[in-house]
């Protein structure tokens, strides 16, 4: 154990440590800081998610049909705002237009007059109560194509994935559907969490690549291996390794969930991800949050998957070419298609279902048949 | 120079830089194919320009039309689509302001005061060029419809792209490897201390200059050929790269000199290449302050993305925005955009040039300092 600890604080030396954090700002600041300021992402958008706020603050988490009539008598009211907002302003009598749904009419065939004012009212003025109408007509029509999914007529739903077709009939009547999760915000956090990934990938190759290198070049491999300990060396070393990764992805993922609570989706958390306002179906019922939790799990295995290969990377390497040439195509890989592949788009019924166990299934056996042999070749290798 | 070429092997005899080398190659031809363009109908593009040549002319709508009604399904249908697309072109040419698209990228990037005025300026200078683009008919030219097929950005945008990091990663490697191969082998004592002594860093440097020359050769050498043979462009080579059917969005590509396809093509590689030799500068530098290979390459990668990142941190108000865009880590970015209009914070008739010339300067004269500075420093 002893030997463990001191693997790991050899790991986090200062220097390793100074390029871990600047990679992490440069990362953020090129590829993650961008979906926390600017979410919810101009306009419609925000009017959607203070629509979608204020609905989840009235009628819970799940807007059933009798919520859902409330919702509509309130979308007559606000009508009436907008009509009053256009008869006490006399510009809009001059264009021709005395209530909203003229307004709302106003098109390349109406007067030029009318065109101008439109323009003007909702993108000089930013008129709130036209925006607010425009975002509720949006959810209302969405709410009652709620049996309509994305994929409904997509190729993709038809194709031969024994029970897609069931599936998706199952989530269009299900309470789920009715749910209130809006797909900007679901879509933001996979953005988000995928980038995150990436950033801890490379930081997570980059802390373990030096492990067994960083003895080999100051020729301690030898005096380790006539201590007591002697070969079983690595497989200390590994466990280190993966000690190392789980600290460090769990920081990474603790400063990460503090700068995404700034972007208040809360709220939001207990709604099931087959939501209406959501572009995604997926084969299992899941609130926002349990599919939260499924990405952070999802990561956390990759990641040490990830570390134990890089482990048996730095054990073979004969020099450090080698094992940065080795790196990169794995950090390629990982950075490149393991994100979404292996992380945001588990359970997604674009997907037949058992691709992902079986994924994980090849993936798992393959990094430890590497890793059991690596330990066995260790038993009997020649030193160098 | 027996030296030279021994240092030479080290880097390229290792066996990860061939496994290197041939995933890229397969990467590169991934993104080639991955993107199913119909080479039927393109080969009917190469025809038509190859029979009837590539401005497009009344003759050439007429002689158009007879070749149209003679022939197959697919060709007439290519042939009269392109007669359609050709009846649109002048329309544009004609209305496009530039001065417009200036304040459309003001207001986009929100730059006020000096900066906004400097593109306003870029602007007025890419205005008198397209005017002679305009009056020369450059733009009425026959070429793969860019709104179509996109392939413009397959090739100097996807696979330039991604040929240029390939060629840099493992020319950046390859540097750290050969300059730190004494300390980490061990073997400094012995070399530093020969007759050859502390000069053999400068055939280190001019090894990893050459490595980058042999990798940059193979990387575009068969990346390029392969391209070219799967998609043909036997009749289009002389098109101007300004031609109205090579634009791809609502701007069209407005390039600062009248040049062809094939010249385009010779000016990208050469960038290209020149880039790789900026790469392995910066990574030399960084070799002789740090001694280990791995983290030279990962500090590397650090001084790219700072690179990258610090136009963000610039004031929007000040030309400092524009200095700091003059850097061969933002000049990688984008390869489909050199030599031409690029938005407004590169839309400088000499950018690619300035950028190269400056910074060549620049990584020549600090690695001369710092191989003086070897000569003399503490082992």
């Amino acid at each position: 154990m002893r030997i463990v600890w001191y693997e790991i604080r050899k790991a986090f030396n200062w220097r390793i440590l100074l390029l871990l954090a600047l990679i992490a700002v440069i990362m953020y600041q090129l590829f993650i800081s961008f979906y926390f300021q600017h979410f919810p992402n101009g306009r419609p958008e925000s009017d959607d998610y203070k629509l979608g706020v204020a609905l989840v603050n009235k009628y819970g988490n799940v807007m059933d049909t009798s919520a859902f009539n409330q919702f509509k008598l309130s979308y007559d009211q606000d009508v009436k705002a907008a009509d009053q907002y256009i008869q006490t302003r006399p510009e809009f009598a001059d264009a021709g237009i005395h209530n909203y749904a003229e307004f709302k009419n106003v098109d390349a065939a109406s007067t030029e007059q009318a065109q101008n004012l439109h323009g003007k009212v909702l993108l000089t003025d930013q008129a709130d109560v036209f925006w607010k109408l425009q975002s509720e007509e949006y959810w209302i029509d969405r709410y009652e194509h709620k049996s309509q999914t994305f994929y409904g007529n997509n190729t993709v739903a038809a194709s031969a994935v024994p029970g897609r077709i069931e599936r998706l009939q199952q989530v269009v009547t299900s309470k789920g559907r009715m749910s209130i999760l809006p797909y900007f915000v679901v879509n933001n956090y996979m953005n988000l969490i995928e980038m995150t990934a990436v950033l801890i990938f490379f930081s997570v190759i980059v802390l373990t690549g030096p492990i067994y290198m960083r003895d080999r070049r100051n020729k301690m491999i030898h005096v380790q291996y006539v201590s007591r300990t002697g070969r079983r060396l690595l497989s200390k070393k590994t466990v280190a390794a993966l000690i190392s990764t789980f600290v460090l992805v769990t920081i990474e993922l603790s400063v990460f969930f503090m700068l995404y609570a700034r972007n208040k989706t809360s709220m939001f958390f207990a709604s099931s991800m087959n939501s209406f306002m959501n572009d995604r179906v997926l084969w299992f019922n899941l609130t926002f949050f349990q599919y939260i939790v499924l990405t952070v799990v999802a990561l956390y295995v990759l990641a040490l998957l990830v570390t134990l290969l890089v482990v048996w990377m730095s054990s073979i390497s004969p020099n450090t070419l080698t094992l940065i040439g080795m790196q990169v195509l794995g950090a390629f890989l990982a950075a490149r298609y393991m994100r979404y592949y292996l992380m945001t788009d588990i359970g997604d019924i674009r997907m037949a279902p058992f691709i992902h166990p079986l994924a994980y299934l090849l993936i798992i056996i393959g990094i430890a048949t590497l890793t059991t042999l690596r330990w066995r070749r260790e038993r009997r290798l020649d030193i160098q | 120079m027996n030296l030279v070429l021994l240092e030479l092997r080290k880097a390229l005899a290792t066996p990860i830089v061939v496994v290197m080398i041939g995933a890229c190659l397969a990467f590169n031809l991934l993104l080639m194919f991955a993107g199913g363009h119909p080479r039927s109908e393109l080969q009917v593009v190469n025809q038509m320009a190859e029979s009837l040549g590539f401005k497009i002319d009344a003759q050439f709508l007429t002689a158009n039309q007879v070749a149209a009604n003679a022939s197959g399904d697919e060709e007439r249908a290519v042939r009269t689509y392109y007669a359609n697309r050709m009846k649109g072109i002048d329309n544009l040419y004609h209305h496009l302001d530039l001065n417009q698209v200036a304040t459309a990228q003001i207001n986009m990037h929100q730059l006020t005061g000096a900066a906004a005025q400097t593109v306003r300026g870029e602007y007025a200078a890419l205005g008198v060029r397209f005017k002679q683009i305009v009056a020369d008919g450059e733009y009425r030219t026959l070429f793969f419809d860019g709104k179509l097929y996109r392939m413009h950005s397959l090739l100097f945008r996807t696979l330039f792209g991604a040929m240029i990091f390939e060629i840099i990663i493992l020319v950046v490697m390859m540097t750290g490897f050969l300059v730190n191969y004494e300390f980490e082998h061990d073997t400094s004592h012995v070399a530093y201390t020969s007759r050859r002594g502390r000069r053999m860093i400068r055939d280190k440097l001019v090894a990893a200059l050459l490595a980058t020359t042999i990798v940059s050769i193979v990387i575009m050498g068969t990346t390029l050929p392969v391209y070219f043979h799967a998609y043909n462009y036997t009749g289009l080579w002389h098109v101007p790269i300004s031609s109205a059917f090579n634009a791809e969005y609502s701007l069209p590509y407005i390039s600062w000199w009248d040049l062809s396809i094939a010249q385009f093509l010779a000016a990208c590689v050469v960038l290209t290449y020149g880039c790789a030799l900026l790469f392995a500068g910066v990574a030399f530098l960084v070799s002789t302050w740090i001694r280990n290979s791995y983290l030279v390459f990962v500090a590397s990668a650090i001084v790219l993305g700072v690179g990258v990142a610090l136009p963000g941190l610039m004031p929007n108000s000040s030309n400092l925005v524009f200095l700091s865009e003059f850097t061969p880590f933002t000049l990688i970015l984008n390869p489909h955009l050199w030599f031409m209009e690029s938005g407004a914070f590169t839309t400088f008739k000499f950018y690619e040039i300035w950028t190269f010339a400056v910074w060549f300067v620049l990584l020549s004269l600090l690695s001369v300092l710092r191989i003086k500075r070897f000569r003399t420093q503490n082992l």
